[in-house]
């Protein structure tokens, strides 16, 4: 044998030395993972639902500026829950094509998301200035102090919507941020060395 | 094998079979014994999600070679803070033979993982498979190039490896 092939074989019987792999305990927990990533992907659906439920429910009790925004604001938690699929499906897809295709998918994907975070940011603000306009009428002070129900509705809406929209903006400048460093990253990996 | 290989092929049978491999490809990405723990759970989901896609056109232990590398190719992209490598020490040396006369093949080996580790990761994907035993066809097959790159890249690997482990180029 070749002194080429001699430090390949030598190289790969002690490669291959490494220590024995408990398979039970694997199979145990990547089977936790699994059912764990199920119940969130479960949880999110049953999310979705409920949101885009909350939209119709509020379609049809609703008439006017109401409804319209009702409608709207239905297509874009569907719009949003499209985003958050589209991020997650690089965690679920397993690959068995080759590496460089993969990394390249992955660059694409990268950019892909870094737009649609973008369109999202927008489309948030957007969605937020329209409920603001479309509840201007209710939102004058005469109007909410004279009504209790009201008061209290606005300060539920503001108490719950305005940590969410800073979670959400925060979410998506930490994900543009980690997708740019993502494509710089793959981009040195896919420097040919040969 | 038939067409739906992948399907009738019980997926605790083949990671029972390729768990070593498996092993120690996540190896050759992550120092970390926590992360690589992680990494190997991970490379076990990959195989489940990515079995019924197997025809049985590749020879199985190339399909889960070329899984196990596509998700430590993500880890990788995902772990862009921490370094690839880590200095030889006694922590990641994971207790396996007790006897002193082992005591330098563990180290031998630890330092050859901890070598390939530190390889760019082209170089390294092509090291760990023809560690495995994988002809220069079926490299170049699970990496998408062709054999002369495979041989070029393993005679850049070797030279890099023959460095690392301090033995004569």
């Amino acid at each position: 044998m070749s002194d080429q092939g001699n430090d390949w074989s030598q190289w790969g019987e002690l490669w291959r030395e490494q220590p024995e792999v408990d398979v039970a305990r694997l199979q145990r927990t990547a089977s936790r993972k699994l059912w764990r990533m199920r119940t969130l992907v479960t949880l999110e659906i049953a999310g979705s639902i409920v949101a885009c439920a909350q939209c119709v429910r509020l379609a049809m009790l609703t008439t006017g500026r109401w409804h319209l925004w009702s409608m709207a604001s239905l297509v874009f938690v569907l719009a949003l829950q499209w985003l958050y699929l589209h991020v997650r499906r690089g965690t679920w897809r397993a690959s068995g094509d080759d590496v460089h295709s993969l990394l390249k998918l992955t660059l694409q994907r990268a950019a892909a998301g870094i737009r649609l975070a973008k369109l999202n940011i927008w489309a948030t603000l957007a969605w937020v200035a329209v409920s603001v306009v479309v509840g201007l009428p209710e939102l004058e002070p005469a109007r909410w102090q004279a009504d209790p129900r009201l008061k209290s509705m606005l300060v539920l809406q503001v108490a719950v919507n305005a940590p969410l929209m800073v979670g959400i903006f925060a979410f998506y400048f930490w994900y543009i941020r980690r997708q740019r460093a993502r494509i710089v990253r793959i981009h040195d990996l896919l420097k040919p060395d040969v | 094998m038939t067409g739906d290989a992948g399907q009738h092929k019980n997926f605790n049978e083949v990671l029972r079979e390729h768990a070593g491999l498996l092993s120690r490809i996540a190896a050759s990405y992550e120092a970390d014994l926590a992360l690589r723990d992680d990494l190997l759970q991970d490379m076990a989901l990959a195989l489940w999600r990515a079995l019924p896609g197997w025809r049985g056109e590749a020879p199985l232990r190339a399909f889960v070679a070329r899984v196990a590398h596509n998700r430590g190719a993500t880890h990788v992209v995902g772990q862009m803070r921490r370094p690839t490598g880590s200095a030889l020490n006694d922590d990641w040396v994971e207790p396996r033979h007790g006897p002193e006369g082992h005591a330098e093949l563990e180290e031998r080996r630890v330092r050859l993982q901890d070598a390939v580790r530190r390889l760019p990761l082209s170089l390294r994907q092509a090291v760990t498979l023809a560690l495995e035993g994988f002809s220069h066809a079926e490299i170049a097959d699970a990496l998408g190039i062709t054999t002369n790159s495979v041989g070029v890249r393993l005679n850049r690997a070797k030279s890099a490896l023959k460095t690392a482990l301090g033995e004569q180029a």
